[in-house]
């Protein structure tokens, strides 16, 4: 009962991790109807913009983590401009390799400015672990969890409440109405892939002491990110957290209890059957965000 | 339109996580890592100015290994090997300039074929140096009778590459290193003299997958029972559903098989579980590399012990030289690439250049006949095309490298 236990923590934490990552994600998928496949890129930038900032040359954390999120926030405008707008009035096709083009350019990028070699970034609360019983966590873990339920309640707040959350919204229901009421839809996209690149590098900031950073780091967390918001619905951010804290507990029992190797391929066979149940995703449904 | 976009992504989502996460038999290698879309092939990256006299036709050599990925240590470190045995030979061998061109395989077997191919079809190379990771080099050996060039592997030790390299086999395959036959045999005893039950985490490819293929029954035959296997993809981000088991299972001992990037992920998440088993390692973990990533974290590998085909001390004066060159400890993959370079490629381009025309056929048949003198001890390649350099027991105590034994494993010495 014991590492039952254990394991479902694992399960939530790892979801919590996901969820984070999903977050930005979600948020393009839903306002702009584009699949960003560079998006765990950004989330790679982050975790070198921490290193650079925390460990090299020893800002504090907690503003290193906010620099982190502004200067990928800035990248992420630039990304907008030059490799989502092109493309945004073209087929998914189009938009899929130029995104997927970019991941590629980003990843490789980075091995020529930070080399192949991973890095990590230990924090004090990655380093400090809780006892409670049986159970033990470090730390930092419980901040990634933390500040991913803090993340969801923001955004949702910020899109119900805002003047830029509701153009954002509606642009997510009909883009082509939104030009219509004079919504200005280049600004609404630019905000929104500020707010998800800034996003994607607090979940870089937060994760990347707890492991390592590469190149390739953002490349397979992305796969998952991208099964959670499938199986939350396109652009149903309350879909995502759900659907990510079951990804991440299903991953936790198959690799605890059945096989470790495998616990990636059940993670998906289970967004595939959740689909098949409900091809809209849990919580899916043609209406925005 | 948006059922089938999401269609679209939920298929390439599982299809790319079915690609990595199966275990694959045989060569097939899942990685974490991103498969890059092409090799780049780096032209001439090793440009050292000859300081001999070099009037003989360049001898190409071609370093197939991964520059990117988990596992870029091993590229980076062999190239720094074999660039400072390079320079120490004046940047010719009996008259012939030797150039040295990278290939990235990526740790990946496809692009370990592109990489040996583009080597040879495109550099026109005489000699392949790799392939690092064992799936690669099982992947490109497949490649060297049909391009009749010969590679020399160093830093892979699946059982696979010895049984099908040599005689009855593969003769254009050279083993520098020794395999795991010999490295899970000799571990096996240190770990059954400390503990009497052991969990093992190995890499979920050839070289894991390999390891404990021998370590396993060697283990079992020594009397320690082996209370957990499993295996983790490179690159691994979340190991704590593993090591629960073994926390449940309660082993003496925890036998790690895996490189040091992925080892100090696992060690991590080790510690952060309360785990306090006695720690075994075989793979590139206990390395200057691993104490310099976890600096801020002292204890995080501390009293590991390791098997490694080199650590520091073995050889002195080359890790002053090393040392002096690049600003920082010498590396295994970096030791092993430079006995290659410095000893077993210099003799064989001068036993090659007594027939007139040092290219692949008549490096392969060098290499048959030389025997050379080195630090590591005596090196021939016997019927299987096995060499047998000397190897290293070393401990992690107190944020150094303690070299324990150095054990030799040429049978005829």
């Amino acid at each position: 009962m014991e590492i039952l236990v254990l394991h479902l923590i694992n399960g939530v934490t790892l979801g919590a991790m996901y969820a984070l990552v999903a977050l930005g994600l979600s948020l393009v998928f839903g306002v702009v109807r584009l699949v960003n496949f560079a998006h765990g890129e950004l989330f790679m930038l982050g975790g070198y913009a921490l290193i650079f900032l925390y460990i090299d040359h020893h800002v504090p954390y907690a503003i290193a983590v906010l620099l982190a999120m502004v200067g990928v926030a800035a990248v992420g405008l630039l990304f907008e401009r030059l490799v989502v707008r092109p493309v945004l009035n073209r087929t998914w096709r189009v938009q899929l390799i130029a995104t997927m083009a970019a991941s590629m350019i980003m990843s490789n990028a980075a091995i020529h400015i930070w080399g192949s070699i991973a890095r990590s970034a230990p924090t004090e609360l990655s380093k400090t672990i809780l006892h409670i019983g049986a159970i033990s966590i470090a730390e930092q873990r419980l901040l990634v969890l933390v500040v991913a339920l803090a993340s969801f309640a923001f955004l949702a707040v910020f899109v119900k409440y805002t003047k830029v959350g509701t153009a954002m919204r509606a642009m997510s229901q009909n883009r082509e109405a939104c030009s219509v009421y004079g919504i200005d839809i280049n600004r609404v996209s630019q905000v929104t892939f500020v707010i998800g690149s800034g996003l994607a590098a607090l979940a870089g900031a937060l994760i990347t002491p707890l492991y390592n950073v590469s190149p390739a780091t953002g490349s397979f967390l992305t796969l998952k990110a991208f099964a959670a918001v499938v199986m939350g619905g396109l652009g149903q951010t309350t879909g995502v957290i759900y659907a990510a804290f079951i990804l991440g507990i299903v991953e936790a029992l198959f690799g605890g209890y059945v096989s470790f190797a495998y616990r990636d391929a059940a993670a998906f066979i289970v967004m595939i059957l959740v689909l098949l149940v409900r091809p809209q995703g849990l919580f899916g449904s043609r209406v925005g965000i | 339109m948006f059922s089938k976009r999401l269609i679209t992504v939920a298929a390439v989502c599982t299809v790319l996580s079915l690609v990595t996460g199966c275990a694959a038999p045989a060569t097939q290698a899942p990685t974490s890592a991103p498969a890059s879309p092409e090799v780049i092939t780096v032209e001439k990256t090793v440009v050292v100015q000859a300081t001999a006299e070099a009037v003989k036709d360049p001898v190409r050599i071609g370093a197939a290994f991964s520059f990117s990925g988990p596992m870029s240590f091993i590229g980076d470190g062999s190239n720094s090997g074999t660039t400072l045995a390079l320079e120490e030979l004046g940047g010719v061998v009996a008259g012939h300039p030797v150039e040295i061109y990278n290939a990235d395989n990526a740790c990946n077997p496809e692009q370990a074929i592109s990489a040996v191919r583009s080597l040879v079809e495109v550099n026109k190379v005489d000699l392949i140096l790799g392939s690092g990771c064992s799936s690669s080099t099982l992947a490109a050996m497949t490649l060297l009778p049909e391009l009749s060039v010969p590679q020399i592997v160093s830093v892979s030790s699946s059982p696979k590459i010895y049984d099908d390299s040599g005689v009855g086999g593969n003769e254009w395959n050279f083993v520098h290193a020794v395999g795991a036959i010999i490295l899970g045999d000799v571990l096996s005893g240190y770990v059954a003299e400390r503990v009497e039950s052991v969990a093992i985490l190995a890499n979920n490819d050839d070289f894991g997958r390999g390891s404990v293929s021998i370590l396993e029954p060697s283990l079992k035959s020594k009397g320690v029972e082996v209370t957990n296997i499993e295996y983790y993809d490179i690159g691994v981000a979340d190991a704590r559903p593993i090591l629960l088991k073994v926390k449940q299972a309660n082993p003496e001992g925890f036998l790690l098989v895996a490189g040091e990037t992925d080892a100090i992920v696992i060690l991590r998440q080790f510690r952060e579980l309360g785990l306090t088993q006695t720690l075994f390692g075989q793979g590139t973990i206990a390395t200057p590399l691993f104490l310099e990533r976890t600096k801020d974290e002292p204890g995080l590998g501390e009293g590991l012990l390791n098997i490694a085909w080199w650590a520091p001390g073995m050889d002195p004066q080359f890790d002053a030289a090393y040392e002096a060159r690049w600003a920082e400890a010498p590396y295994p993959n970096s030791a092993m690439m430079y006995y290659v370079m410095r000893y077993i490629v210099k003799a064989a381009i001068e036993e090659a250049d007594k027939t007139g025309k040092v290219d692949g056929q008549s490096l392969r048949d060098a290499l048959t006949k030389i025997s050379v003198d080195t630090p590591m001890g005596t090196l021939s390649f016997d019927e299987h095309n096995q060499a047998y350099p000397d190897i290293a027991i070393v401990t992690m105590e107190q944020g150094k490298i303690i070299l324990k034994d150095v054990i030799h494993t040429n049978p005829n010495q």
